[in-house]
């Protein structure tokens, strides 16, 4: 037997008009955590779903346990011994906790489903994993963080040589990550294998014991984690050298553009009241839940204020609806991509002129469309063969990119982005930066909502900090600190 | 190499273009008759009251959601128009003292009459948030009722011929009136789904509502417009529909708006939302209208007919869902 | 500020509709007020009766009931025809309405219970509930008119039904073209079959019986166009406009109803086809049919009795009061179970009796 429990080797898969993958390996040996890297679009999901059988490569060999694999299905791989926790969650909502760890597979008697043992074998499992979920609760009634853990749960439970986890800490909170590193190495100790796939180079640097980097759906390279340092990791993945990650450049600050006075809604946000100038970063920062994103939901029209004034260049408004806040000039790129950033089934146009529909006249001018169209893409440096691609066939980075240039075609006076840099690749992460400090110098007054600290530290000139729907304080660029900003965010000020 | 692969694009992407193609090379040899300009244009003519329903279905369809309306407003709007549309001499009129209405005002009342429906299936849809679906299927029963009070359920008949001209007039000397309004339909549904803001803001709703809204797009008043829109068509629709037969009945229409769903579905338009050309409908409308002619030149026995347009349905659905999931 | 929003669209639609419906209702506004009409209707015939009938003659004919499932057309001419011979023939007939509700109808059957009728007319709402129906009545004798209870529930001079035998409908279109074409020495013809909605018992008996007909007739005929045009006048019409292009020979078009034979004449007159040329048979006898018979454009239809339905239900309430037999009545068939009400032959030379 060989040294390793799996073993990827010239790996090519290809998609009509796109190598995927060309000549990727990846060797995993037991007992290890093994961090896959790249940047979105590199190829590490494809190179995933080839292993478990949702894709089929069309040359290389895979060895699993010194025997030649290539799975049918992810049902063959399970049975196998290969298990993946998928990026996105696919609970069934209205079933109780145990039925959906079980799902397919449950313990028979006879015919009739053993719901008895069903519970006590989940309970047995939870106890092994320290998960305090109760086994009856209805599926839907969880956290998305409790949601996360039970998949975790169910992909331990077939007791694979092989577990994938493609960011599972995605929705999970600082306290539960240091329980799911708890079960990783328990996971470890018991010879398992794990890939390990994560935008979070913390997070890789605490638990993985290998790495294996990609780039363009090409294998770069294999290295012990203890060896290399995060600048060189990053090097790796973007091919070139990512210096400034936050270039901040002090520009002029000007006068108030935007004014809000004890806005509340609801119970999320309560009294929030600052002010916003010309030229200005303003960063949010907060715990998840804080209400930020309510807070600019709120401002935008897209969720209901119960009281409070938002004044516009000394100008009290009346936003009712999005369009008001987009007719004042006021502009959200909104957290949640998918939900309802872009529109999936159209092209990147469609999708970029789509805020700025009424500037093209009755009937639509074609031909200015193309040529904004064509401006912006290049501006944002999107990754596309044409315009006409469909959004949804774009990496993450390049989506949020074309969201962005949505945004400035519109060219609003303030621009308020929600976590514009979840989930994307260290790449488009800089160039979004550069690109927010640029517009913040050409006298755009920008809200900044992260819960990456470094993120809103890095690029901010003032930060306000929420908790529990509160602002706990406005913090000026000499106050900065991560100690002071978890102060105020845990509300300990 | 890279031309066998344009040859493998162009046929993925005109799969529906090849299916009638192929439908209509079948037919010129299994009916003398098909191929004949008679034959071709009796079946447009029947074609076309459904084409111009399903002109406005397909709105409802791309914004994800659906209409079952339009085939009562045929009814209603028919029975409007019949009934101010009588010989101004024939003993049994409905309105014993109706002056000679001229034509453009009787189809102007009528298109009022049913266009409301639409307004009110638009209003409830995107303001009390009932599913399409239900809002619709209570107008469609509203329409058809109403249509039954007001005739009594009785044919309208004796239509004065200024009016059954708008339907059975001939232009050029070979181009049916009703061929030429469903062109007209066509024409304005593709240049508003084209060339105008409200078209890319239905392909936004329908692909993303919340996107849509959040980028400044008035959700409600474009669903408004869609359903309005629709009804609108369906209420031409009926006008026609009555010019040509002569009289109206309360039968008229009925499950028409299953068939414009049939045809926009099979020309491709995704029931999920966002996805629709208008000239994959009207090869949808070919389709099932080829299909409907040539069993009858066939004389395919009328139990059957309805299993084979089922099993075109389905086949073109099923082929057009493997199209997309390739792309993706 | 939704909810005021929301409220307002509802509002607005429910305004809309019942703007639209009290415009253009057509029978009088009465309808919006269920129950006070349904007792004023009751008191008002209660009350006519009595005073049209002298004591003497209602003890004579009885007291019975004749509820109704609702008023259209058919069953107006049905209604007035029953209380028309009522009086003559000193029967005190009261007439209730169900407007389609079977609930109604139920309670109009306890009222004949408690009130001390002697006899029910039931116009069955939904011919499903004529157990009920039979149920509710105890001993009371029920005569159905129009919609059949069913075989199984009816019983010798006591649960009774009068109606029409939709199999005599084709035999009449049978009879007709049969003598057409013998006259023109044919025995050989091709024809075209319009039916009404596929699986209607109605259309199945309509379409069987013709075909029987002609074939008993001696005719041969070879149906070269064979379809449903689902009752509906458009449809009939360009499905024979398509017929037509095929250019295949036919020397009948056989309709199931009036609606279809008036589409086809329609399709005929577009295409410069003549329609007296070939007798376009229909069924029905409708107001607009009749005209089209008038005008010899139209063949033959046939007419169903409404009056004769409406009178027979009564003759045969009648009789079961009086102890004696509806076997007296003619059309009664042997099991003294149904009174046949026949289907009467329309044509050119007896249309006018069925114009008003």
């Amino acid at each position: 037997m060989s040294e390793y429990v799996l073993e990827m080797t010239d790996i090519v898969k290809e998609f009509p008009g796109v190598r995927a993958l060309k000549g990727v390996q990846l060797k995993l040996r037991p007992g290890t955590v093994h961090g896959l890297m790249g940047e979105n679009g590199a190829g590490k999901s494809t190179l995933m779903k080839c292993l478990i059988g949702i894709y089929h490569k069309n040359s290389g060999k895979i060895l699993f346990r010194g025997e030649e694999i290539d799975y049918p299905d992810t049902h063959t791989a399970l049975e196998s011994g290969i298990s993946m926790i998928h990026q996105e969650l696919s609970p069934i909502p209205y079933r109780s906790v145990s039925e959906n760890v079980w799902v397919g597979r449950q313990p028979m008697k006879g015919i009739i489903v053993d719901h008895k043992k069903m519970r006590e074998d989940t309970l047995a499992l939870f106890k092994r994993l320290e998960i305090s979920i109760d086994p009856d609760e209805m599926m839907g009634n969880l956290t998305v963080a409790q949601m996360q853990m039970v998949e975790i749960a169910k992909a331990v439970s077939y007791d694979s040589d092989i577990v994938i986890m493609d960011e599972p800490t995605s929705s999970l909170t600082e306290t539960e990550v240091g329980h799911l590193f708890r079960i990783i190495r328990q996971l470890r100790e018991q010879n398992v294998a794990i890939v390990y796939i994560s935008h979070k180079l913390d997070e890789i640097f605490q638990i993985c014991d290998e790495l294996t980097t990609m780039r363009d759906g090409e294998y770069i390279a294999t290295d012990r984690a203890e060896d290399i340092t995060i600048d060189e990791l990053i090097q790796k993945m973007v091919g070139r050298e990512v210096n400034e990650m936050f270039p901040k450049v002090d520009c002029p600050i000007g006068e108030t553009v935007l004014k809000v006075e004890n806005l509340s809604a609801g119970k999320a946000v309560k009294n929030v009241s600052f002010e916003l100038r010309k030229g200005e970063i303003l960063g949010f920062a907060g715990l998840v839940g804080a209400g930020r994103t309510e807070t600019v939901e709120a401002i935008f029209g897209m969720r209901h204020k119960t009281s409070g004034k938002i004044y516009k260049d000394g100008v009290e408004l009346n936003i009712k609806h999005p369009e008001d806040a987009i007719g004042n000039g006021i502009a959200l790129l909104t957290e949640d991509r998918r939900g309802n950033g872009i529109v999936g089934v159209r092209s990147i146009a469609d999708n970029t002129i789509l805020a700025n529909l009424g500037a093209y006249g009755f009937p639509l001018n074609h031909k200015k469309i193309r040529k904004d169209v064509d401006e912006y893409v290049a501006k944002l440096n999107v990754k596309t063969p044409n315009n006409e691609q469909l959004i949804m066939n774009l990496s993450g980075g390049n989506q949020q990119k074309v969201l962005v240039a949505r945004w400035l075609l519109k060219n609003p006076d303030i621009l308020i982005v929600d976590e514009p840099t979840r989930g994307i690749d260290v790449g488009a992460k800089s160039e979004i930066h550069s690109l927010i400090t640029k517009l913040a110098g050409e006298g755009k007054a920008i809200i900044l909502i992260s819960s990456e600290l470094p993120e809103v530290m890095g690029m901010s000139d003032r930060i306000l900090v929420m908790h529990e729907g509160e602002m706990t304080g406005i913090l000026s660029r000499d106050e900065f600190s991560q100690e002071t900003i978890m102060k105020y965010a845990t509300g300990e000020v | 190499m890279s031309k066998s692969f344009d040859f493998k694009k162009f046929l993925s992407k005109n799969s529906i273009w090849i299916v009638l193609i192929v439908m209509i090379i079948a037919m010129t040899f299994a009916s003398p008759v098909f191929m004949t300009s008679g034959n071709l244009f009796n079946m447009l003519i029947t074609e076309s009251v459904i084409g111009i329903l399903t002109m406005g279905i397909v709105f409802a369809i791309l914004s994800k959601g659906i209409d079952l309306s339009p085939g009562a407003i045929v009814a209603w709007t028919a029975a409007v128009a019949a009934s101010l549309a009588q010989n101004p001499d024939y003993s049994d009129k409905k309105f014993k003292n109706l002056p000679d209405l001229p034509v453009i005002l009787i189809v102007l009342i009528a298109l009022a009459a049913g266009t409301v429906f639409g307004l009110m299936n638009g209003l409830l849809i995107a303001y009390t948030k009932i599913p399409a679906f239900i809002a619709t299927l209570g107008t469609q029963l509203i329409a058809r009722s109403l249509a039954y009070i007001y005739t009594n359920s009785y044919p309208i008949p004796n239509l004065k011929s200024s009016f059954k001209t708008l339907g059975q007039a001939k232009f050029f000397g070979f181009l049916p009136s009703i061929v030429l309004f469903f062109i007209v339909f066509v024409c304005i549904a593709g240049f508003m789904l084209t060339q105008t803001r409200f078209g890319k803001n239905v392909y936004a709703i329908g692909g993303n509502d919340q996107a849509a809204r959040v980028a400044g797009i008035n959700v409600e008043k474009n669903l408004v417009k869609v359903y309005t829109w629709g009804a609108f068509c369906a209420s031409m629709g009926g006008i026609l529909l009555v010019s040509r037969s002569g009289a109206s009945s309360t039968t008229m229409g009925l499950n028409y708006e299953l068939d414009a769903i049939a045809a926009a579905t099979v020309g491709g338009t995704s029931h999920s939302g966002g996805i629709a050309r208008i000239s994959g409908v009207i090869a949808g409308i070919l389709i099932l209208g080829i299909l409907k002619n040539g069993m009858l030149l066939l004389g395919v026995n009328s139990y059957l007919q309805q299993a084979l347009k089922g099993v075109i349905i389905i086949v073109a659905v099923v082929f057009d869902m493997r199209k997309n999931v390739k792309k993706s | 500020m939704k909810n005021i929003k929301k409220f307002f669209v509802l509002g607005l639609s429910l305004i809309m509709v019942s703007t639209f419906a009290f415009g253009c209702g057509q029978k009088d506004n009465t309808d919006t007020k269920e129950d006070t009409k349904k007792e004023e209707t009751t008191d008002d015939t209660t009350q006519t009766k009595e005073d049209d009938a002298t004591g003497d003659k209602a003890k004579a004919g009885g007291k019975i009931l004749f509820t109704m499932s609702s008023r259209d057309q058919f069953l107006t001419s049905m209604e007035t025809a029953a209380t028309k011979y009522a009086d003559e023939n000193g029967v005190e007939l009261v007439v209730m309405d169900s407007e389609d509700d079977i609930t109604k109808q139920l309670s109009h059957i306890q009222t004949a219970v408690t009130d001390d009728y002697d006899a029910i007319i039931c116009n069955l709402v939904n011919t499903d509930n004529s157990a009920e129906i039979i149920s509710s009545a105890g001993d009371l004798p029920v005569v159905f008119v129009n919609r059949s209870p069913g075989e199984a529930n009816l019983k010798a001079d006591k649960y009774v039904y009068v109606g029409s035998n939709e199999s005599d409908s084709g035999k009449f279109q049978a009879e007709y073209l049969a003598k057409y074409f013998k006259d023109q020495g044919k025995t050989e013809i091709n024809a075209v079959l319009l039916q009404g909605v596929l699986g209607l018992e109605n259309v199945i008996k309509r379409t069987d019986s013709v075909k029987k007909g002609l074939e008993e007739a001696g005719i041969k005929v070879n149906y070269v166009f064979e379809d449903t045009a689902k009752w509906d006048r458009a449809t009939a019409q360009e499905m024979f406009i398509q017929f037509l292009g095929t250019g295949k020979q036919y020397d009948a078009v056989i309709c199931n109803n009036d609606e279809m034979a008036l589409g086809v004449i329609e399709a005929m007159e577009m295409q410069g086809v003549d329609p007296t040329k070939v007798p376009v048979v229909g069924i029905d006898a409708t107001a607009v049919g009749c005209e089209a018979i008038q005008a010899g454009k139209m063949a033959f239809s046939v007419y169903q009795s409404a009056a004769g339905q409406g009178e027979g239900a009564v003759k045969a309430a009648q009789a079961i009061v009086g102890g004696e037999s509806i076997s007296t009545i003619e059309g009664a068939n042997d099991d003294k179970t149904i009174v046949w009400i026949p289907f009467e032959p329309v044509d050119k030379s007896n249309v006018e009796k069925y114009m008003k």
